[in-house]
């Protein structure tokens, strides 16, 4: 694979410069609320931030190991609801519910997983849309408990009572530091899985996952456990979600949900982490945007995805790549 | 094969090397986080719009300050969120018609402050919505909020209205919670709970229509609270509910449910669909031939001008209680009536009237603040003392649940004039929600 994977004969120096380039963008979105004064922008970006660790829990599966998911949505609900759910019923506490969120997710991932992975492309997909139908089919019905179709309303916000640390989370700077500083820390983590020996043999079954179990790995169980660490992380952004908007409903479990953050994946670049990252903030953005100015917004989302599926197949990274290989040839030769 | 398990533990301990360094960062950041919090910016505070002399409750003693009205105020901000695209589309058009026709009645001008309709779109999307919502709040800076069709979304924004002291007009959703066990002081409703119209039509069908009905709606929250409501008075005026059933929203195959809604054999149904359920519902309803057997009756939007002319004869002969018929005949609603036809070339429909009141309520409340908006106290109280004759009857709001108190009327569908209409036959007076 291309820049993660392996390290160009540039070596310490193109390392170094990836580094810097990535400590200005970590010192730009850190420095972001002092710079600005909107409220609104600042809001708008947590939400990018969160969908980010969405899209790029889903493009582990989609981008790495090569399993087209078209249920995420569904953990990304579970986490949602179960974090909204114990917040409302035991104590809003962050840490309780997030890691209520998560392990929930992961466990739901690890019943999906296990029936799901049994079939192999467009009835992997069937199997996923399923049964994360079933998800919003019970998050629809389950009227006392969920809500029903009128969602989950009044999700007390979260707070962060270890005695030495109490902060509350009202405060939008702090709840954007909180979210990018988890952000940070599910790019990091994912980051060291996908180029582990694990993400490596995720990446070998994209490619061939025949030859793969020819050498002699379970492929089974490491597309089960990329299964389960990709629901735990949708999970993650689902739970910081229902934070952001101390609500949650049945929609966010829909199909249409699964849709969107495949999109975002895919226009940012699946296969990058980064990538479905940016894909995140150009389709948030666009929405915001083009939507506030025209009704006919969704015809013009529709005509953005086809210029990417069409013209610009490895997505926004893509792009950037080459602009980025154009202006370094000289020195990056392999 | 040994080879690969030392890689692999070796990259297991290095994982959670890594992995407890960066915990120890976010720890560190953390603390570092309140420290630096106070620095956060302000949103800069809102500059009185209106001379702050102007004290509501001063009506009757003009001071000479009043007299001194500043020609052009700021903008008067109105955030409109309504659905114009998906399946509600209709509903956000109609309601923006009714009010761009009373504002533009009024020279676009309140209390010396111009209109400014920011409109933003509801989508159908709680997501979408709450962005919009707080960009109404944290860029537009909007004096105050209207709209809502879907009860979901009204649920969905409603803490984040509330937390921000944002006065919110909901003119369409009518889940019976958003001005009961959620209401709040700065949120206001022109146009019906679910409760209102179904609750009176209990007592009336048990009356007037049968005592053996069968119950039917849409399956979601709004078709439940709709049913429970009729049951309310139903059952305790001697009726008898053979049955319920709820078939999913945008359902387009009625037969099974007609089949054991036939089953029961009642001599009634009451139903509540709207858009293209209702019209699917009332066509398949005549042509399973129930419509001999059982009255077809319901919550008004089952045959609401926006459905009646492609339900076409198949309505004839329904009953239903709503906020509004077009055959009213008071002179506020042939005014109305007169005036949208005029403008919009369409014919109106209740959408369209609570979008004609919330603009009318606007208008009231804030000219009895002088324009002023960032005193919400004061806009509040003005608000909760607006009453008018409007094109459904007189308007007033329960200063409890700021939820409207107006009249239900039971209507007929008849031919007048070789067009299908919504008649009028019964009046409930001001039905007001039992919110607390």
């Amino acid at each position: 694979m291309s820049l993660e994977t392996t390290y160009p004969a540039g070596g310490v120096f193109v390392r170094s410069g990836k580094l810097v380039f990535w400590l200005v963008m970590l010192a730009a979105l850190a420095a972001f609320p002092i710079l600005t004064t909107s409220a609104y922008s600042l809001s708008t970006l947590t939400e990018i931030l969160i969908f980010g660790i969405f899209a790029m829990s889903l493009d582990l599966l989609l981008g790495y190991t090569g399993l087209i998911s078209f249920g995420h949505a569904a953990f990304f609900g579970v986490g949602a609801y179960t974090a909204g759910l114990v917040a409302i019923k035991i104590a809003p506490n962050m840490l309780l519910t997030m890691a209520a969120g998560i392990v929930v997710c992961a466990i739901a991932a690890f019943v999906i997983g296990f029936f799901s992975i049994r079939a192999a492309g467009v009835f992997f997909l069937m199997l996923t849309l399923a049964f994360s139908q079933m998800v919003y089919a019970i998050a629809h019905q389950w009227t006392w408990l969920t809500g029903g179709s009128n969602g989950l309303a009044g999700i007390p916000r979260p707070n962060l009572s270890v005695p030495s640390l109490p902060i509350e989370f009202y405060d939008p700077t702090k709840f954007y530091y909180i979210t990018l500083g988890i952000f940070v820390i599910s790019l990091l983590l994912l980051k060291r899985i996908v180029s582990s020996p694990f993400g490596h043999v995720l990446l070998g079954i994209r490619e061939n996952e025949g030859r793969m179990k020819a050498v002699g790995y379970n492929t089974r169980n490491f597309k089960l456990a990329a299964f389960v660490i990709a629901g735990a992380f949708g999970g993650l952004s689902g739970v910081l979600y229902s934070y952001f908007n101390g609500f949650i409903s049945p929609s966010e479990l829909y199909w249409t949900m699964s849709g969107q953050v495949m999109v975002m994946v895919i226009i940012g670049g699946a296969g990058t982490l980064v990538g479905p990252v940016l894909g995140a903030g150009t389709i948030l953005l666009l929405q915001n945007i083009v939507s506030s100015n025209t009704e006919r917004w969704p015809t013009i989302m529709g005509m953005v995805f086809i210029f990417f599926v069409l013209l610009a197949r490895n997505g926004i990274t893509g792009l950037l790549d080459k602009v980025w290989h154009g202006a370094r040839s000289q020195v990056w030769k392999h | 094969m040994s080879e690969e398990k030392v890689n692999k533990r070796l990259s297991r301990r290095q994982f959670l090397k890594g992995a407890a360094v960066v915990t120890g960062a976010a720890v560190v950041s953390g603390s570092l986080l309140e420290a630096c919090a106070p620095a956060a910016p302000t949103t800069p505070t809102k500059a009185p719009a209106a001379p702050s002399a102007a004290t509501p409750a001063t009506k009757a003693a003009v001071t000479p300050a009043a007299e001194v009205k500043p020609a052009a105020g700021p903008p008067l901000k109105i955030g409109v969120l309504l659905p114009y695209s998906k399946v509600y589309a209709v509903l956000g058009e109609s309601i923006t018609n009714g009010m761009v026709l009373y504002f533009e009645s009024i020279g676009n001008t309140i209390a010396g402050r111009k209109i400014d309709l920011i409109k933003e779109d509801e989508e159908n999307d709680a997501q979408a919505s709450l962005r919009k919502t707080r960009k109404f709040i944290e860029q537009d800076k909007v004096d105050l909020m209207t709209g809502l069709v879907n009860s979901a979304i009204a649920y969905a924004v409603r803490d984040i209205v509330h937390d921000n002291k944002m006065i919110l007009l909901i003119s369409n959703a009518g889940a019976n919670g958003l001005t009961r066990e959620k209401k709040s002081p700065y949120i206001f409703r022109t146009s019906f709970s679910n409760w209102q119209p179904n609750y009176p039509m209990g007592d009336w069908v048990a009356k007037h229509t049968s005592k053996k009905v069968f119950c039917s709606a849409a399956d979601y929250a709004a078709g439940k609270e709709m049913i429970a409501a009729f049951k309310e008075t139903f059952v305790p005026a001697g009726g008898t509910v053979l049955g319920e059933i709820y078939p999913p929203l945008g359902n387009t195959d009625y037969g099974p449910y007609l089949a054991k809604i036939a089953e029961a054999k009642p001599e009634a149904t009451y139903s509540f669909y709207s858009g293209s359920d209702a019209v699917a519902f009332v066509k398949q309803y005549e042509e399973y031939g129930l419509k001999k057997t059982a009255k077809l009756t319901g919550a008004g939007w089952l045959v609401e001008q926006d459905v009646l002319p492609a339900q076409g004869k198949a309505a004839l002969g329904a009953i239903s209680g709503l906020n509004w018929a077009n055959t009213l005949d008071i002179p506020e609603n042939k005014k109305f009536i007169e005036a949208y036809q005029k403008k919009f070339n369409v014919e109106p429909n209740s959408f369209a009237v609570q979008g004609f009141d919330t603009a009318r309520v606007i208008h009231e409340a804030i000219e009895k603040t002088k324009g002023n908006t960032s005193d919400k106290d004061a806009l509040i109280k003005a608000l909760e003392s607006v009453k008018f004759a409007s094109p459904r009857g007189p308007f007033e709001f329960d200063p409890v649940t700021h939820n409207v108190i107006q009249n239900i009327y039971v209507r007929e569908v008849k031919e007048v004039g070789g067009k299908l209409a919504n008649v009028v036959i019964d009046t409930i007076k001001a039905v007001k929600d039992p919110g607390k």
